[in-house]
């Protein structure tokens, strides 16, 4: 009593009930316990704690270190796109392959984050499957097992993850072996929730038929159980996806590396350029991932809803599946009939339509650039040795991406004739004859655009003939399009809204203003130094290269004394300019009178001069087309300067906001657009 | 294998408790003959199947029929081992279907039963083709083999034509008949089918029995038939089964489940049955007693008797003239004894096999109608107070039922 009265100094002896002195008396070590408990497990139970660990950091160095980071981006894209073709069809396989491209075009830095990143989601997923479906399974199937497991996820549900993380921490270190096992605890759950449902909910007397007819159980399981569990079984597994996908900041705070990491160093720098762009890399993973893996009976639905989704059920993700049964998807609409053949009046747009697809698609083999300057082309600093040279339309320092883009947009409206030509109406909706004609027109606006275009003050390469033939191929196959558009029997499939879309027009002026605002703002940047010498320096440097030709037994010392003065000039300046300014190509107003023809065409478009369908729809037609074009001028230019290998030289905002109103110009005739086929005939009428 | 007629399905004193403790108390319960409702009211356990007993002959279509919920299903279950039974055993064909185990009872399975079910149950995700040879594979019979068999069962239901299709490209009667099809293939002994027609339309379900008969009759497949519909039951079974609260009430042949109802509870069923649909005219009819054609009026009326009348025939035995007991008084009466003037000719006469409901209009006349043969030949007597009295007969034993239940 007394030895504590003074620890206590001076207070009284024996605090009350109430007292927090109370409290000091007592000390429960659990602390200590655990942190025994840790130490006993990591030294006792090493073999076990490795054995556990083999099967993560085998698939793990597996799939990332010696797949995806060695093997080329080229054929992890490849791979995608057959993936995604197989797993759900060619449009979400080119859509992944597309955006993975994109990825990997961001940078190689960027690309080897990408990489880990499916690598881990990957092995994150496949070990969920790999243990998830089996305890499914054995849930659905065997009551007294789901009685153990299901309140076991209810824990590992319940519990948040920053909880879980530390024993995994303590025993196997940071890094992204721990992270991917963090990851399956939270994933794990939803995969076998959803197999044990849908094992469950298959009908019983199915099930009982497969045992009537004397199959033994592993059939019932393969012939009956899990095929008609499937799309419960899909669900889990795209819910697992995106539970692990919401883990990643999780895993990067681990030190899983991936994406994850990229975001949080950009946090921690501040930095926005990096943030931005392993956000837009991060995005887009999930989003293939998502698309990939999902089930086919889901309809599209933003990412962030889905994860949002995900979150919300994922301590009852069978609601997932409730108003998800199966519907019928409705037959089409008037399947029975044919499309209306091709008529004669068509005949000749659509042969000046395509001569014209052709000539600007062959245009790119001939010279674009002549006599390339002191810059060849656009923004090729880099390319200074080129003098004098030329180049054709697909070569990298001639026309560049614009010959690319001139090239594709050239053998789509020669698809577009083709294909309606041999099969009226039956091709994808692409290459019919709206489709030509936005082809034709945006070819059009692209090349004007670039031929007014000057790539900039200090470079005036000459134009060589096929800049020439690609506006004329332009010229002639907007003009072929338009008669054969004028003739085209296309037809809503449900009757136009009688009033006046104001939205369209609304979203029209936005996409103008917007293009209007790119114009002022920075088509390029320019951070490379550049050297600004004084009329001193240069006689100086002159005599100096004199004496050195006079006595070359000292050239050594002399050139040495030239850097030193060419370096001590050397300034670092940021060059930026705008889209108007003659110093620049001045894209930035000429993309603006695109967008300004294509807010005209909105009106009549919309409706306001006169209510007739098939002349809405022309218009609509031609805002797209002008739309499209705009967009590929701006495309084009940040396509050539991504492509630049100077990282000191880049397309500005500008370019963006162009393409970004380009895009929404052509969307306003979207709506529109979608509603009109080729007339169908039938026989019986 | 078993000889035409001989037992191949034997169920004997079978219960089936369901519940946790199936042996416990409500076994002894149900045992000691308390029935189902109180056993469930007192232990919570349901009784499926309380003593029941019964054999299915080779060949024959053996139809159990009883409300829902009165244990018919479970009874079929226990036939292939679907359900385990608590008490009882088990017959099919010399084998004790409940000691079977593991592959032994696959194996049994596959070569003794097919079964039918109420929604078809087809396996959605499998074309018809694969549906119907499904049995054959699991019997691991080669992919050609199995698949002309298949052919063979569609073509038998008259579906030959849809054996591409999915099951939810047909309509109801047609997946039944897939069904059907699923249940021949594999040409097993025994069909089971539970409920087979009752998901169809009353229509389509006739043309799906008299089909289902059609075919019988060249199979002779042993079937064993569940359903609520007492029509269909006496319709299309060769015997019927009365099941309530889990236990038989009366089996018998069609007839004689109409024509001697065991309880009022088979009774009240048999009210809504048309019974003229069912009964035959020799059930009820009387030996003939033909008058001969040259004999008195005082012979003939000897040989009426106490029935309301009698015909006359001729050498070959032909029915040729009517003399009814009214007639032939009235006309003693009047001091006649010449047979003659007493007679009339406008009678009815039918044959042995036609229902009752066939002679409800001559009997509405209230004169004796003929029974002949093919060749004309007088057999029988068919007195129209005798139709009457077998409907009278029924609605007595109701009217006992309901004072049984009511008071
Ligand atoms: N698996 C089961 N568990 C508990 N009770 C059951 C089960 N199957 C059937 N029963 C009960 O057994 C009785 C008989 O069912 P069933 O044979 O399906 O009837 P029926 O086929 O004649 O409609 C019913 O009371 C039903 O509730
Ligand atoms: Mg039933």
């Amino acid at each position: 009593m007394t030895v504590l009265a003074q620890q206590a100094g001076g207070e009284s002896a024996t605090p009350g009930l109430f007292s927090e002195g109370l409290l000091d008396q007592f000390q429960i070590p659990v602390g200590n316990w655990a942190d025994q408990a840790v130490d006993w497990i990591a030294v006792r139970l090493e073999t076990l704690l490795q054995i556990i660990e083999w099967p993560f950091s085998t698939l793990i160095g597996f799939v990332v270190d010696d797949i995806l980071e060695p093997v080329s981006w080229v054929w992890v894209v490849l791979a995608f796109l057959v993936i995604g073709t197989l797993i759900r069809g060619v449009k979400v396989g080119t859509f992944a392959a597309v955006s993975l491209g994109l990825c990997a075009l961001l940078g190689v830095n960027f690309w080897l984050q990408t990489a880990r990143t499916i690598g881990y989601i990957g092995v994150a997923v496949l070990l969920c499957v790999i243990v998830g479906l089996p305890l499914g399974i054995a849930c659905g199937r065997v009551d007294s097992v789901w009685r153990v497991v299901r309140p076991v996820l209810d824990g590992m549900q319940v519990v948040h993850s920053f909880v879980y993380m530390l024993p995994f921490i303590f025993f196997w270190g940071t890094g992204v072996v721990s992270a991917t096992m963090v990851t399956m605890v939270f994933a794990l759950p939803p995969l076998v929730r959803l197999t044990n449902l849908g094992i469950r909910q298959v009908r019983e007397d199915v099930v009982e038929a497969s045992r009537a007819y004397g199959a033994p159980e592993w059939r019932v399981l393969f012939d009956v159980q899990l095929p008609l569990a499937r799309p419960a079984i899909t669900t889990g597994i795209n819910q697992t996806l995106l539970l692990a996908i919401s883990m990643l900041g999780i895993a990067a705070i681990m030190g899983a590396g991936g994406l994850g990491q990229l975001l949080l160093k950009a946090i921690t720098d501040q930095s926005v350029s990096k943030g931005a762009a392993s956000g837009l890399a991060f995005f887009l993973v999930a989003v293939v991932l998502d698309r990939i893996s999902q089930p086919q009976s889901d309809g599209p639905g933003g990412l962030l809803r889905r994860i949002r989704r995900a979150w919300a059920h994922r301590r009852d993700p069978e609601k997932l599946l409730e108003g998800a049964e199966d519907t019928p998807s409705p037959e089409p609409a008037g399947s029975a009939g044919g499309f209306a053949p091709v008529t004669a009046e068509e005949r000749p747009g659509m042969v000046i339509a395509g001569i014209g697809g052709l000539v600007a698609a062959v245009s790119v083999f001939l010279v674009w650039t002549t006599d390339a300057g002191f810059m060849s082309a656009y923004g090729r600093r880099t390319d200074e040795n080129l003098a004098g040279e030329t180049f054709n339309g697909l070569s990298a320092s001639g026309g560049s991406w614009f010959g690319v883009l001139t090239l594709a947009l050239g053998l789509w409206v020669v698809a577009a004739v083709v294909t309606t030509w041999l099969a009226p109406g039956r091709g994808p909706r692409l290459f019919t004859t709206d489709g030509a004609l936005i082809g034709a027109l945006a070819l059009l606006v692209m090349m004007v655009c670039y031929a007014l275009a000057s790539p900039s003050d200090l470079s005036s390469p000459g134009t060589g003939p096929g800049v020439w033939l690609a506006l004329a191929g332009g010229l002639v196959a907007s003009v072929g399009a338009l008669m054969w558009i004028r003739r085209a029997p296309h037809t809503p499939l449900h009757p136009l809204k009688l009033k006046i879309g104001w939205g369209r027009v609304i979203g029209g002026t936005v996409a103008a203003v917007i293009i209007l605002v790119g114009m002022f703002s920075a088509w390029s940047f320019d951070k490379r130094s550049d050297q600004v010498m004084s009329d001193e320096t240069l006689a100086k440097i002159e005599e100096l290269r004199q004496k050195a030709v006079e006595n070359p037994a000292d050239a050594g010392p002399i050139s040495a004394e030239i850097s030193a003065l060419t370096a001590q000039m050397s300034v670092t300046q940021l060059a930026v300019t705008d889209g108007v300014s003659s110093e620049g190509t001045r894209l930035g107003l000429w993309t603006l009178i695109g967008g300004l023809l294509g807010l005209a065409t909105v009106l009549p478009a919309a409706g306001a001069m006169g209510r007739d369908e098939h002349r809405r729809w022309r218009w609509s037609t031609m805002t797209a087309g002008i739309g499209a074009g705009v967009a590929c001028a701006a495309l084009g230019w940040i396509a050539v300067h991504v492509r630049s290998a100077d990282p000191n030289y880049l397309s500005g905002v500008g370019s963006f906001l162009a393409l970004l109103g380009g895009v929404l110009l052509a969307a306003t005739a979207a709506g529109i657009l979608a509603e009109f086929r080729r007339s169908k005939v039938y026989a019986d009428l | 294998m078993v000889e035409m007629g001989e037992e191949i399905i034997v169920l004997d004193e079978v219960y089936k408790i369901f519940g946790p403790q199936p042996r416990g108390r409500a076994f002894d319960l149900a045992r000691s003959g308390m029935d189902k409702n109180r056993v469930q009211a007192e232990t919570g356990h349901v009784v499926g199947l309380d003593n029941v007993t019964f054999s299915v002959k080779k060949g024959e279509l053996f139809v159990v029929m009883g409300l829902s919920g009165s244990g018919k299903s479970t009874a079929l279950r226990t036939v292939n081992k679907l359900h385990d039974i608590t008490y009882g055993s088990v017959i099919v064909d010399g084998t004790d279907v409940q000691a079977l185990e593991g592959s032994d009872l696959q194996v049994f399975r596959r070569q003794y039963m097919g079964m039918v079910f109420q929604h078809f149950a087809l396996f959605p995700h499998r074309k018809v083709i694969d549906n119907v040879s499904y049995g054959l594979k699991v019997q691991g019979v080669e992919k050609k083999t199995r698949e002309d068999a298949a052919m063979r069962a569609l073509s038998l239901v008259g579906l030959g034509s849809y054996a591409q299709s999915f099951p939810s490209e047909l309509s109801g009667g047609m997946q039944q008949r897939v069904g059907l099809a699923r249940g021949l293939a594999s040409d097993p002994d025994i069909l089971l089918m539970d409920e087979a027609f009752s998901a169809l339309d009353p229509l389509i379900r006739r043309q799906m029995q008299d089909e289902m008969m059609e075919i019988q009759a060249d199979l002779h497949k042993t079937i064993l038939f569940i359903t609520h519909d007492l029509n269909e039951a006496l319709r299309i079974g060769d015997r019927v089964c009365i099941m309530k609260d889990g236990a038989v009430v009366q089996i018998g042949t069609p007839e004689e489940i109409l024509t001697q109802p065991a309880t009022g509870y088979v009774a009240e069923f048999v009210q809504d049955v048309d019974q003229g649909r069912v009964i035959q005219v020799h059930e009820i009819m009387q030996e003939p007693r033909p008058v001969p054609a040259g004999a008195t009026l005082a012979e003939a009326l000897n040989r009426i008797g106490g029935r309301s009348g009698a015909f006359v025939i001729d050498d070959s035995g032909s029915p040729t003239h009517l003399l009814t007991a009214d007639d032939g008084m009235r006309a003693a009466g009047m001091g006649t004894t010449d047979l003659g003037p007493a007679l009339r000719t406008d009678f009815d006469s039918c044959r042995r096999e036609d229902c009752l409901n066939t002679v409800y209009a001559a009997a509405g006349r209230g004169l004796p109608i003929a029974v002949c043969d093919e060749s004309g030949t007088l057999i029988g007597n068919l007195d129209p107070r005798h139709i009457m009295e077998e409907m009278g007969r029924v609605e007595h034993l109701i009217d006992d039922f309901e004072r049984e239940v009511f008071m």
